[in-house]
């Protein structure tokens, strides 16, 4: 069965060719049909550049210097702008973290879902109206006939990320790529909109590539993660192996200092440092430098090592418990 | 041991276009001790911002009143108000936006000072130090920082006029993950070894339950529950804070699905209305809901504003 996207051996790079900084290092990853990954780091990891990149998203000055991108089969790389039309909105579906900067301040949400619509199979905008009342019913918008004519500013946070999600599926795409989706909303309406994504995927057998840097959306919605680090991947694995037992010490120490609803206060576990931005990686295992159990060996490029079900690049998988930290070290990041 | 703060009975509303009244505020009452975390949660809109505001002077409430250490502070006296102020400091969500890009790191910390005409008792490389900053870091403006080291930077100036409550304002949401940590931990230092109160706005209640001692729960300018943190995270009396907990992302992959649906978006504001403001999104509400304000009412160490909590 053709995987709904499947990226491999990813670089991207931005800035002066003869000197470029480079963003995404070798990244490969695989969607596989009506599953969910999440793809999990923090700024300057690389994960949104990947999934811009992949859509032929990531804007000027960025460019793909090598690897391929395929949705459905379809390559994206080097793909003419039609192709890419054709796939955007079609065959991929997206949604980004600010619902007010996908809507179109000035047109009402009904007309344009239509024009999503409309984009891909042609007809003109009224004979799209039933369809529209449908999409947004399915995103458990409230009142779903008189909603398509309110504007954006009319509507909730919540209520504006649900539109947004309705669009992307205008189409009924196969694969839903969404940038951190629920960053920007209130936790109860974050809940909410996660049950609209769950439904979308796993009720229809959709697939979902899920950019974020929480822990916890991942845990809820997806089947698989991939953590990303300066640039690569530097674990991959199904999200409940990978959450019980972290091969990498970067995933260890996210896990560590997420804090979780318990009673009482406690310290959490910090990791030392902080992540570091493209055209500063470090040589070798970029993580080495905030690594607790990092050797010698953490000079030269770790190996990828396979486990059960996933993969990790690091000399020491599996080992090592994350030690506390002293202020001033903390205040090195 | 008298309070380090205490509010009561505070309540604010606003005229807005239409005629219409917006209560941000609606009969709030707590306090603060020295060395504790109290901190509010709710979604936005609720009244948080409102009510550090009121606490720290910089707005004034329509009714209530504001003690420090067991004082009433008058409204109309501003040395008092003055006072209060540099008692209180605020250490915001985005450090970017709370340092002018002008001053360096040194200046932005040093400038509490140079306004009150106070030498501290703490120097700069003191208060550097107190955070966890190298002293040479000094000399940098704030784009050359790292977004948690500019968080540094902001509770060292926050530290210069040697405050006895911090207001927290969302003070890690917009740090990386493996940064949070970090700045929670020095947070929790700092309150050790000063015995500061702090008063956190935190919309995470993951965070809030790993950090806080105290937590009041708002909603639509209320506070429909308060008590120990434990007690609220893990016997949650009021609904709605049952419901903010199960918008918690569980965190163990598999228990996905299977928690309580959340439903709809808070009531506005200017709605007048009778009875609990919850109701409208209530899975227990009934018609005195509808009817009768809930009041304050103790079980146990917590209270809570609901008809229907036991």
């Amino acid at each position: 069965m053709t995987a709904a996207l499947e990226i491999d051996d990813l670089w991207v790079e931005a800035g002066d060719p003869d000197d470029p900084l480079v963003l995404v290092r070798g990244v490969s990853l695989t969607v596989a049909a009506a599953s969910v990954v999440g793809l999990v780091g923090e700024s300057g990891s690389g994960k949104t550049v990947t999934c811009m990149a992949s859509l032929g998203l990531a804007g000027r000055g960025v460019r793909i210097t090598g690897g391929s991108v395929r949705a459905q089969g379809i390559e994206l790389v080097g793909a003419d702008e039609r192709t890419l039309m054709r796939v955007r909105g079609g065959v991929v579906g997206t949604v980004f973290q600010d619902p007010l900067s996908s809507l179109n301040p000035l047109q009402r949400i009904g007309d344009q879902i239509a024009e999503a619509v409309m984009l891909h199979h042609g007809g003109r905008r009224r004979s799209h109206h039933a369809r529209v009342v449908e999409l947004l019913a399915k995103v458990g918008v409230p009142a779903p006939e008189q909603r398509a004519r309110a504007y954006p500013h009319e509507l909730s946070g919540g209520l504006r990320q649900r539109v947004a999600i309705a669009m992307a599926l205008a189409n009924d795409p196969a694969l839903l790529v969404a940038d951190e989706p629920t960053t920007a909303l209130d936790v109860t309406v974050q809940a909410q909109v996660l049950d609209v994504i769950r439904s979308a995927t796993r009720d229809e057998a959709r697939s979902a590539l899920i950019v974020t840097h929480d822990l916890g959306l991942v845990a809820e919605v997806a089947d698989r993660v991939a953590v990303m680090y300066a640039g690569q991947i530097v674990e991959e694995g199904p999200v409940a192996s990978v959450f019980q037992d972290p091969q990498h010490p970067y995933t260890r120490g996210l896990l560590a200092s997420r804090p979780v609803l318990a009673a009482g206060r406690r310290r959490l576990g910090a990791m030392v440092g902080r992540p570091p931005l493209p055209g500063s990686w470090p040589a070798g295992c970029a993580f080495a430098p905030r690594c607790p159990v990092a050797t010698g060996a953490c000079g030269e490029a770790p190996p990828i090592r396979t486990s059960d079900q996933g993969w990790s690049r690091c000399w020491h998988p599996g080992s090592g418990e994350t030690t506390a930290t002293s202020r001033a070290e903390e205040g090195a990041a | 041991m008298s309070p380090v703060i205490a509010l009561e009975g505070l309540a604010k509303g606003y005229d807005i276009a239409g005629g219409a009244r917006l209560t941000a505020v609606d009969d709030v009452s707590l306090t603060i001790a020295a060395g504790e975390t109290y901190a509010l949660v709710g979604e936005s809109g609720c009244g948080k911002s409102t009510l550090a505001r009121m606490a720290a002077m910089l707005t004034a409430p329509d009714a209530g009143q504001v003690s420090w250490s067991g004082q009433t502070v008058s409204q109309q006296r501003r040395s008092a108000v003055r006072a209060v102020r540099d008692h209180t400091q605020f250490v915001f969500q985005d450090p970017a936006a709370a340092l002018s890009p002008r001053l360096t790191v040194e200046e932005a910390v040093s400038e509490p000072l140079r306004i009150r005409r106070r030498t501290g008792s703490r120097s700069v490389a003191d208060l550097l130090d107190d955070v966890g900053l190298d002293r040479s870091m000094g000399r940098r403006y704030p784009r050359e920082l790292s977004g948690g080291q500019r968080q540094r930077v902001v509770i060292a100036r926050a530290l210069a006029l040697e405050p006895k409550l911090l207001v927290l304002d969302e003070p890690v949401a917009s740090l990386d993950v493996s940064v949070q940590a970090q700045v929670l931990n020095l947070l929790a230092d700092l309150q050790a070894e000063h015995g500061l109160a702090y008063l956190l706005i935190a919309h995470d209640l993951a965070v809030v339950s790993s950090v806080a001692d105290r937590i009041g729960v708002m909603y639509l300018g209320q506070i429909v529950e308060e008590g120990p943190a434990g007690d609220v995270v893990t016997t949650p009396r009021h609904p709605y804070t049952q419901m903010l907990i199960a918008s918690v992302p569980a965190f163990v992959p598999g228990e996905r699905g299977e928690r309580p649906r959340v439903v709809g978006d808070p009531a506005s504001p200017t709605e007048r209305r009778t009875g609990c403001a919850f109701a409208t999104r209530c899975a227990f509400a009934t018609q005195v809901c509808l009817d009768v304000a809930p009041p304050r009412r103790e079980l146990g160490d917590v209270a809570v504003r609901c008809h229907h909590a036991s």
